[in-house]
């Protein structure tokens, strides 16, 4: 009886012992994972996204949380430098032939990752396979070419033509689902991107993938610019939930830990060796009006919206000071910005001019409208309540009509809502991201139904005008007319942040498609 | 036993064929449009239409169901419209991690719960066992995200000792497996004790204790043997459970298993993925269903002799209306 009380006594013992090494306190920060344990020597950097990857195909995806990882894999022709203004990358210079056509000179002595050296007919093969496979998100930044006019002249020369005068077609032509990649390597593997098809020129190859959870990179050895990139190896982790994005900043987990909910700034900012840094991006949020749905095709009914809510108010709730509040149709730096232009048709919350507008519009009693909201957004539910609450002041019942995002998004896109809130990026810096997607040819257009003959014509005219001021001016008119006809009530400037451990060097907010360049990143020695 | 295992087998086949039709029907009636998901801001309207006819995305209910169940018999549950990959690789690239979740929290749980329901129950109301009772009824009604969210405040934030997210290294599972096995042993718990006590009175427990058997052997060899039962139905319908619905734990995490894929997979209305990974749940909860009977007949050979006899009974019953 007492070997068994001894043996049972040593079993207790060994059980506790190993909890205790089970929660024991590891000798590098047990948070990072394993394989982020080099971290500790300045080499292996760690970021986490939004969302998983789920390829690594570049051209097709039109989703900023996509770009973050193909951006590192791929590169473009152009870039932005760290003030906006577009810059020779792979093509190294061009030249305008005529308006239609642009000669690029293919940057010498760019390697991609198979060894291969980059070629003219790399590009144009990338362009024709983004326009015969009609890839989403590349084939918006190459709206106007034509390509069996384009040719490789020869090695380093490629001749881009496209149908109309394309005005942004250079800017267009920083967008990450151009990222060119390899023609031997995409028909060797079958177009396969997570067997050989992932062949890039981009400071980074790609190494593996794991399903729903991260993306191990390494830095290229051949990598065409001196010193780049500072680290020897990238994880990239996808954690969707904001919380647990939140916690693992906090953690330290990650060096950088992008997209930190609104509500969690303070805390993780608060927290000992980690700062937040942010900037503005390119979108900005409205409140759309569909003119097509009644009573919301009487412009007396949008007015007396306008007067009844009070934006400012809404977005303080929801976002306190992180981006912020509209002070334009489009965000500032983006062309086609015209502060003054926007003071000029900003109302004043005025609740009574609103009720009066109402009696004009024939409603003297009040209406019932309906806000279609999307669900998991968090912000647009509380904007949405401040909206609900003033516009009962005016007498103005307003229904919530709370939905599941995809159940949303084909709600408002088949134009069966009243109205929305909504956000339109102009990741190419100018307005015409924005403007062409109230345009009939677009897939959002019943968002607002807008069907006016002279907006229509601006938003052409502009694509098709070369001179950037002249340029601005139609993007502006375009802009104004929106507001004139109390269409699109602009509510608030997104902003970018990301949590970055103390150390870290050499990071920066992209405002263009929220995608960063990790090239310049170093991590602490520790 | 070969006939009661064919008996299963079967039913087991009915249930996963009803179940795929169900799941195709309810696909076909959902509302949305995967390809405006898919295109994203930049679709013009043409683009959209090729994208339905590129996908059959139009197809009629009967076509598209029939397609759906021919495929899947030869193995293919289609391609994803986000990652164009098979549903099958993608699937299976994240089933280990929703296996290990739903074991590994299953054994934790069964350890905890089965030792702490026998001393309960051999212990009844006493403190202990008014203490681990109340322990378990927190366990039971206390949420999982709360009880990982609270793990992680103490372990990865305050103390700094575990990893709050991911899935690299055995450090890395401790807290998603004990937030699950905790909340799985209260129920185990439970059950053991109910049952232990409605057995641990019966005349062939105390004839064990007469026969001079030692405490641990009546208990452990005649009592908990016989409570075995309920307490493996419990288990088995835990583990359904955590197969695809460990969600919440699965997001708090960050973990890569199948119910945030297929709950992610909803919201981009990647609806081939929804309906595979659905499918696929459903194979494995017939499966544990078929594993936990087989159990039943290993613990309690009065099943399949049950069974048994009731063959033979209708047989000869038959055998005397033919005759009659």
């Amino acid at each position: 009886m007492k070997k068994r009380k001894a043996l049972a006594l040593a079993l207790c013992v060994a059980m506790l012992m190993t909890l205790l090494a089970a929660c024991g306190s590891s000798d590098t920060t047990t948070a990072a994972p394993d394989n982020g344990g080099e971290a500790a020597k300045g080499d292996h950097l760690i970021v986490v996204d939004s969302a998983d990857v789920s390829n690594l195909e570049p051209n097709e995806s039109d989703e900023q949380t996509h770009y973050q990882y193909t951006r590192q894999i791929y590169e473009t022709l152009f870039v932005y430098d760290e003030n906006y203004n577009i810059q020779p990358w792979l093509c190294e210079s061009y030249e305008y032939e005529d308006d239609c056509t642009i000669i690029m000179h293919i940057r010498k002595g760019v390697k991609f990752h198979n060894g291969d050296e980059l070629k003219a007919s790399d590009v144009l093969f990338t362009f024709k396979r983004i326009v015969d496979e009609n890839l989403g998100g590349g084939r918006v930044e190459i709206p106007n070419i034509d390509i069996a006019k384009c040719e490789a002249v020869d090695d380093y020369t490629l001749k881009f033509v496209t149908t109309v005068p394309s005005a942004t077609q250079i800017s267009l032509l920083e967008g990450p689902a151009t990222g060119i990649l390899s023609e031997r390597a995409y028909k060797e593997a079958n177009g396969d991107f997570l067997n050989g098809a992932c062949c890039g020129t981009g400071p980074f190859k790609f190494v593996s993938y794991k399903a729903g959870d991260s993306v191990e990179l390494e830095a290229f050895e051949d990598y065409w610019r001196e010193g780049e990139p500072k680290v020897k190896t990238l994880t990239i982790r996808a954690i969707p939930d904001s919380a647990a994005r939140a916690t693992e900043a906090q953690t330290k987990g990650a060096h950088i830990v992008y997209d930190i909910n609104a509500t969690d700034i303070a805390m993780v900012d608060s927290t000992d060796g980690v700062s937040v840094v942010q900037d503005l991006g390119t979108n900005t949020s409205y409140l759309l009006f569909n003119t097509a749905m009644a009573p919301m095709d009487n412009p007396l009914v949008r007015e007396a919206i306008w007067y009844a809510v009070d934006p400012e108010a809404a977005v303080k709730l929801a976002y306190g000071d992180f981006g912020s509040f509209a002070t334009g149709w489009v965000c500032p730096g983006i062309l086609g910005y015209d502060e003054a232009s926007y003071k000029e048709h900003k109302v004043t919350r005025d609740v009574e001019k609103a009720k009066a507008l109402l009696a004009e519009a024939g409603y003297p009693n009040g209406l019932e409208v309906e806000i279609a909201v999307q669900g998991n957004n968090q912000q647009r539910i509380d904007m949405s309540v401040a909206f609900q609450a003033q516009l009962a002041e005016a007498g103005i019942t307003c229904k919530l009509n709370t939905m599941e995002s995809a159940t949303w998004i084909e709600y408002i896109l088949s134009g069966k809502h009243m109205m929305t809130i909504y956000g339109f990026s102009c990741a190419d810096f100018e307005a015409d991201r924005a403007l062409n997607q109230l345009m009939p040819f677009h897939s959002n257009f019943e968002l607002c139904s807008y069907d006016n003959a002279d907006f229509q014509k601006a938003v052409s005219e502009a694509g098709g005008t070369l001179d950037r001021d002249a340029r601005a001016k139609l993007y502006v008119q375009a802009a104004d007319m929106l507001m004139k006809d109390h269409v699109t009530l602009p509510l608030w400037h997104k902003a970018l942040n990301a949590a970055v451990v103390d150390g870290v060097e050499g990071f920066r907010i992209t405002r263009s498609y929220e995608h960063h360049y990790l090239q310049y990143v170093s991590v602490p020695a520790e | 036993m070969i006939k009661y295992i064919l008996r299963r087998l079967v039913s087991m086949i009915v249930v996963l064929l009803v179940t795929i039709v169900v799941i195709s029907t309810l696909m076909y009636f959902v509302p949305g449009d995967p390809a405006l998901i898919m295109l994203g801001q930049s679709a013009t309207k043409e683009a959209v239409a090729e994208l339905h006819e590129k996908y059959h995305m139009d197809d009629p209910y009967l076509v598209k169901v029939g397609k759906y169940i021919g495929n899947l018999l030869h193995g293919d549950m289609g391609i994803s419209f986000k990652s164009k990959t098979p549903v099958w690789d993608e699937l299976m690239a994240r089933f280990p991690v929703t296996l290990r979740i739903t074991i590994g929290s299953t054994v934790i749980g069964l350890i905890i719960g089965v030792v702490t329901g026998i001393i309960s129950a051999v212990k009844q109301y006493s403190v202990l066992d008014r203490i681990l009772t109340a322990i378990s009824l927190f366990g039971a009604s206390a949420p999982s995200f709360w009880i990982a969210m609270m793990l992680v405040l103490l372990f990865s934030v305050q103390l700094g000792w575990l990893p709050a997210t991911g899935s690299y290294s055995w450090k890395h599972w401790i807290l998603p497996l004990f937030t699950l096995g905790l909340q799985c042993s209260a129920g185990i718990m439970r059950m053991t004790r109910s049952s232990m006590l409605e057995v641990i009175r019966q005349d062939y427990v105390r004839t064990a204790r007469a026969k001079g058997q030692s405490e641990p052997k009546v208990i452990v060899n005649h009592a908990l043997r016989n409570a075995l039962i309920p307490i493996l139905t419990t288990t088995g319908i835990k583990m359904c459970g955590y197969i695809g619905g460990s969600v919440l734990v699965e997001t708090v995490f960050a973990l890569p298993g199948i119910g945030k894929y297929i709950l992610d997979s909803v919201s981009y209305q990647d609806y081939n993925v929804v309906q595979g990974g659905t499918v696929l749940i459903c194979i494995c909860c017939v499966i544990i269903t078929f594993v936990v009977d087989m159990l039943y007949a290993l613990v309690d050979p009065r099943i399949k002799g049950t069974y048994g006899s009731s063959r033979r009974v209708k047989k000869v019953k038959a055998k005397a209306a033919v005759e009659g």
